[in-house]
């Protein structure tokens, strides 16, 4: 028995400020001084439970083209707290005070629109409070790495600690790289840099050169040692060792052969020769350090701290600022909670299905495995979120002469997310990923516009505009970067720890589909 | 007038729609075109089972180009005290800094090019086992490239899992090498044994494949397992440069050049993975990611010893360990072998400087 209970709102939109707590009709008047700023709108005490009934979700095709029938059965969304769906606990996503907007935007509004262009905008409900803004409670959760209320996990200052503990190695780093260009300074070291690096990247060219001029020599001495000939009077010696002959044999595949030796060896003496002249262009010293140690240095040292804007610069940028802007976050989180604040409630989600796929058996040692016979077989397959939220989200879309173009962002956040293959068992028997954290962010309305299409062919692409020369100061400015994280992950209660990538940016993208088996 | 928005509204959105699909004129099929769909999808699903375990892959139909740059990559972050394998203290079984995908050549000019990485095919693979009370567990996940080409940049702090390339060059490179770095003249080069060996074998062309060990020891398994964590790269603890070429000399460089404790002939054969900056993913020589690409790279984490199915060579699987794994195994054997990555003696001796990722004087970080 499927049911779905609930209520909703739908706000005009006026300002959003005062007086949407509480929703009153209006009047004709009041009508005529609606600006339009857009759609408002929110469920409230709502729950999906789809019980007993079940669907099927056919077109998936194993690699034979054999198809897939997926079943799923007692799929859900409820409140937070219902228990993975066993409690009627009743939902809400946004409020009058925070409803999903849907309206125009334009570049007053968005500054990362280009100006002149209006765009369709769907935004997701959105808090400033340290707990309900995704990025800094994502940012906290990740550090902390267990649920926070859990048994063991009643301290919220843990992920301070661990942020304060990779700050200390990379603040020794930053120390340690200060004191050892104390005496040069960090400008001077660049220009330093510079003009040796101009040195090898000439010599770079020459290996480049020889290299090709390496690889054809070898080619053709190949070539013709598979078609020189092997008989009593001229044994065919081994690839690169002469016929006895010489450069005074008969034979003209015999002689082409002993030249091609002779210049491969006169190629790879010259490869070598530039080689050497491209490892002495790396080994020059200054100050006892060689150009590869002193171009890793500063690297390292504009990764820790940015690119150097003095001979003695502190740091202005790179991880160990951005490190110090997350321990911001982290303190505002953690206050939050020591005061016994809470989030907005999220919700809970899940399915299971059941599905029956070929299966080909396998057998053998791992290094020589044999195929046996392929069987149909039945899996199951749950999936179950709990404390969902995705407040601060945001889709902005427009077309232009590309077609339809926008950018996005995602804040997602969770607080569990549990996969499993059994169907009575426990979370002993599962996937158990907690603190989920995926802000994702693609696209950029004026440097960077995400572009969808649809091929001639059916297929479906999507494009984001490369880095440029001419833009890529602006670019790495303004780009948002994406971070995806996972505070622990135990897989069948066997704990594989925190996972995270930090600080991606797409600088370019170029994705289309493909049918499959191609 | 209060309509004006909602219809500019209304607009955006149908306009959007119809810029959506305009490249496309869609028509209705007949029954005999529907007829003849052969029934491709964009997804699509595959399950095996082998050595006790079942597998379930979701295979994804796409071709990507990509530059990205990435502050970090941190993989199965968890305390691996009393786990046998551990070969450093570094926290994470992956970290890896700076990471990125393609390169930008011309970097610092109005001239830069973005050079993607490649990958075809992406899929997600969930690996079960049931265990002895009879419950089917979830054992481990991977994510994988049906093929994948292109520079791989990064500052490579702790790796676990297979990391093959293989490192070529003419045997002189090694005497040059040697020489500078034992400070020996050409004279000096008369009276050493290593240098004369070095010498005898002139131009031969020796590679030998390099692997992930243990610093100092050269190493690639402790306790008994695969190490875990590892900070070097390398030719393995008992073997040695290979070469294709017959002769005396030749016969004699894979004794000549056992590696032991990090060494052979003298000469470093551990090299810390931060020395590599950039590698190229698949054979840079081939013009195309369908000739080119590395296959069965993968990422995966799992709960034990997993064996995953290697993609890049038929009938084998990749034996894994509890925690954070990348394969980047060589595929095919003997001459036909395809390594992911390929290195000239010289690049192997003293590690590949990074290939630009950014537009612009900044080399990293961006």
């Amino acid at each position: 028995m499927r049911h779905w209970i609930g209520r909703g709102g739908i706000l005009l939109l006026l300002g959003l400020s005062a007086g949407a707590g509480a929703m009153q009709p209006l009047d004709e008047a009041e009508l005529e001084q609606i600006s339009g700023a857009g759609i408002g709108f929110f469920l409230d005490d709502f729950l999906y439970d789809k019980g007993e009934g079940t669907a099927r979700i056919e077109g998936f095709k194993d690699s034979r083209n054999n198809p897939v029938v997926i079943h799923l059965e007692d799929a859900y969304i409820k409140g937070q707290g219902s228990q993975r769906g066993t409690l009627d606990t009743l939902a809400r996503i946004g409020s009058p005070l925070h409803p999903f907007r849907l309206g125009i935007v334009d570049a007053t509004q968005v500054a990362s629109l280009p100006t002149g262009v209006e765009a369709l905008q769907l935004k997701t409900p959105t808090w400033t409070d340290p707990l309900n803004d995704t990025r800094q409670y994502g940012l906290w959760a990740y550090y902390q790495g267990c649920l926070f209320g859990e048994p063991g996990c009643a301290n919220p200052d843990l992920a301070i600690s661990k942020l304060n503990t990779q700050m200390a190695s990379l603040t020794a780093r930053q120390t340690y790289l200060q004191q050892r260009y104390a005496g040069v300074g960090f400008q001077t070291l660049q220009q330093e840099i510079n003009a040796d690096m101009a040195v090898v990247q000439s010599r770079q060219l020459s290996v480049d050169t020889a290299n090709d001029q390496y690889m054809i020599a070898r080619n053709t001495m190949i070539n013709r040692h598979n078609a020189a000939r092997d008989t009593t009077i001229y044994p065919k010696p081994a690839l690169g060792e002469k016929y006895w002959c010489g450069s005074a044999c008969i034979y003209a595949d015999v002689r082409d052969y002993n030249a091609s030796v002779d210049a491969f060896n006169g190629k790879s003496d010259a490869l070598m020769t530039a080689y050497l002249a491209l490892g002495e262009a790396w080994q020059v010293k200054r100050y006892g350090l060689t150009l590869g140690e002193r171009s890793q240095d500063y690297n390292e040292f504009a990764s820790l701290c940015g690119v150097p804007n003095a001979e003695q610069p502190t740091c202005s940028g790179g991880r160990i600022t951005k490190l110090e802007g997350d321990r911001a976050s982290l303190v505002l989180v953690s206050s939050s909670l020591k005061d016994g604040k809470t989030r907005v409630p999220g919700l809970d989600i899940g399915f299971d299905s059941v599905f029956r796929v070929p299966s080909t058996a396998w057998s053998g040692s791992a290094s020589g495995a044999s195929m046996g016979a392929t069987t149909t077989r039945s899996d199951f397959f749950s999936l179950n979120i709990e404390g969902f939220t995705l407040h601060g989200s945001y889709l902005n879309i427009w077309g232009n002469a590309d077609g339809l173009v926008g950018e996005v962002s995602m804040q997602l956040y969770a607080d569990k997310v549990i996969a499993g293959a059994c169907r009575s068992c426990t979370d002993a028997n599962r996937l158990v990923a907690k603190n989920v954290y995926f802000d994702l962010n693609l696209g950029h309305g004026r440097l960077q516009p995400l572009n969808f299409s649809v091929m001639a062919d059916g297929e479906l692409r999507f494009r984001l505009p490369g880095v440029t020369w001419a833009n890529h100061q602006q670019f790495y400015a303004e780009v948002p970067k994406s971070n995806v994280s996972v505070g622990n992950l135990s897989l069948s209660n066997v704990n594989v720890g925190s996972q995270a990538i930090r600080g991606l940016r797409i600088d370019y993208m170029d994705l289309r589909t493909v049918n499959l088996p191609r | 007038m209060h309509t004006s928005k909602a219809g500019r509204l209304l607009s955006l959105v149908c306009g959007a729609l119809l810029v959506g699909t305009s490249t496309a004129a869609m028509k209705p099929l007949n029954d005999d075109e529907l007829a003849a769909v052969s029934g491709q999808a964009l997804i699509s699903l595959d399950a095996l089972t082998y050595g006790g375990y079942q597998y379930t892959r979701i295979n994804f139909g796409a071709d990507l180009d990509v530059l990205l740059n990435m502050d970090e990559l941190r993989l199965g972050d968890f305390d691996r005290t009393g786990i046998p394998g551990l070969a450093s203290n570094q926290s994470a079984d992956i970290l890896i800094n700076n990471f990125a995908l393609g390169r930008v050549r011309n970097s610092n000019s109005a001239s830069a090019i973005i050079e993607p990485f490649k990958v075809q095919d992406p899929y997600l693979e969930f690996a079960f086992k049931v265990n002895a009370q009879g419950v089917r567990e979830v054992a481990g996940m991977r994510l994988g490239f049906g093929r994948s080409m292109g520079y791989l940049s990064g500052d490579i702090l702790s790796m676990t899992g297979k990391m093959q390339g293989k490192i070529y060059g003419p045997a002189s490179l090694g005497k040059d090498f040697y020489m500078e770095q034992n400070g020996i003249s050409d004279l000096g080069c008369l009276v050493d044994i290593n240098c004369i060996a070095l010498s005898l074998a002139g131009d031969t062309e020796v590679y030998a494949t390099v692997e992930l060990l243990q610093a100092g020891t050269g190493n690639v398994t402790l306790d008994g397992v695969p190490i875990n964590r590892a900070t070097h790269i390398g030719v393995a603890a008992g073997s040695s440069l290979q070469t294709d070429a017959t002769g005396l000399i030749a016969a004699l460089i894979p004794t000549l050049t056992k590696a032991s404790n990090c060494e052979a002939l003298g000469l470093i054969t551990c090299f810390p993975l931060s020395n590599y900056k950039s590698i190229h993913v698949g054979d840079a020589t081939k013009p195309t990611i369908e000739q080119g690409g590395a296959q069965g790279v993968f990422f995966s984490i799992q709960n034990q010893n997993v064996p995953w199915q290697d993609l890049g060579n038929v009938g084998q699987f990749v034996e894994t360990q509890r925690g954070a794994f990348a394969n980047f195994a060589k595929s095919g054997s003997g001459a036909d072998a395809v390594y992911p990555f390929m290195l000239t003696l010289f690049d192997a001796l003293r590690g590949t400087s990074r290939e630009p990722t950014c537009v612009g004087a900044q080399a990293v970080g961006c």
